[in-house]
């Protein structure tokens, strides 16, 4: 007999989406690795920003080149001890393909590659759980946000002692996708425009430094998703 | 549980082990049907995908060998694919897609091994394409 256990989710951010397993034996969480940094955990107006699965509950749609972290709860396989007693044994999550799922830092999944993957709640005995699939997709846009209002940036206007916080997110058919990106910044010129890392992976701070004129702002996140944006400075911005 | 289990293992052991003649592989959820097979005699299943069976070793009569009799289901390349016990329901296994490439599920009835089931796991990608 199991018995419904919680372990425990050591929630990183607060924001967890539940999906029950595809036995009805135990439930997924999907958590994002930075809430401000993943489309995932964000909303507007309390409306979630990511499309979630009718029936699963995770995410619909997760972007490659992201990380994102899946925890389990739920049923748990047992063992007998030495004295005959059963024991519940703990459950670890495992990947079913490495090629398409990977494992970065702090046992955060890392999105390799397009494709329906399953996630395996699995006793540390060998024996299973429960199991779920996740949907993986190739963004085919970045687009550049205001971290906070998360307006979609084009083209960015400043005054000359003006400074800005800019995110990206992933986004296929200018849909945001779930996962957190880790992204490099670059300006053109950076004696007119400084870039500083941003405490979110995806971000960074831009700071105009006295001079106008325009120059190119370009960010490369994930597996080599990039874009550029027009930076003009000395107009009527921020 | 285990040790009655064991008791009657002991027992049927006594008389002999059955012949298998034939295996069946029945799936009860399958995630992608255009490009799943997992029957007795071949499994295809997409890289990434997990599927899971009940295993029904057929004894000449067509019956189910009981489930006194130890069996047991491996992977002939786990770099391939993998296949595992599911909990609280015997004979149950959840087999999952590791690599693109082939191998074979080994079926073993009292630690004999009485057949080997060709996979295949094949790499398909989004919308459905193979690689």
């Amino acid at each position: 007999m199991h018995r419904s256990t919680s372990l425990g989710l050591a929630l990183l951010t607060g924001c967890a989406v539940g999906s029950p397993g595809e036995l009805g034996l135990g439930t997924f969480a999907y958590l994002c690795t930075d809430k401000d940094a993943d489309a995932a955990c964000a909303d507007e107006g309390g409306v979630p920003v990511v499309d979630e699965d009718p029936v699963a509950g995770v995410p619909a749609q997760i972007a490659v080149g992201t990380e994102f972290v899946i925890e389990y709860t739920g049923q748990r396989p047992t063992e007998e001890t030495a004295d005959g007693a059963e024991v519940d044994v703990d459950v670890f999550v495992q990947v079913a393909s490495p090629t398409l799922l990977g494992r970065v830092g702090d046992g955060a999944f890392y999105a390799r590659r397009a494709g329906d993957v399953a996630v395996i709640g699995m006793g540390v005995n060998g024996v299973i759980a429960d199991y779920l699939h996740l949907s993986a997709v190739e963004p085919d846009q970045l687009a550049i946000i205001g971290p906070s209002d998360r307006v979609l940036e084009e083209a960015i206007e400043m005054a000359t002692d003006g400074h800005r916080q800019l995110s990206a997110e992933p986004r296929l058919d200018d849909t945001p996708l779930a996962g957190t990106l880790h992204c490099a910044w670059e300006s053109s010129h950076p004696a007119m425009l400084s870039v500083s890392v941003d405490d979110l992976p995806n971000g960074a701070t831009i700071e105009a430094l006295g001079e106008p004129g325009t120059l190119e702002l370009s960010v490369v996140c994930g597996e080599g998703l990039s874009t550029t944006l027009d930076v003009t400075i000395g107009s009527e911005g921020t | 549980m285990r040790r009655a289990l064991l008791g009657v293992s002991l027992a049927l052991a006594a008389c002999g082990p059955p012949k298998v003649e034939s295996v069946e592989l029945v799936p009860f959820s399958i995630h992608s049907p255009g490009h799943t097979r997992v029957d007795g005699t071949a499994i295809e299943i997409p890289m990434g995908q997990a599927v899971p069976f009940e295993f029904r070793p057929l004894k000449a009569d067509g019956q189910t060998l009981a489930l006194g009799w130890n069996t047991a289901l491996s992977s002939s390349i786990i770099d391939v694919f993998e296949v595992a016990e599911l909990m609280d329901a015997p004979r149950n296994y959840l087999i999952w897609g590791v690599s693109a490439g082939s191998g074979q599920l080994v079926v073993e009835v009292q630690g004999d091994v009485i057949d080997r089931i060709e996979v295949t796991v094949t790499d398909i990608g989004e919308g459905g394409t193979t690689f």
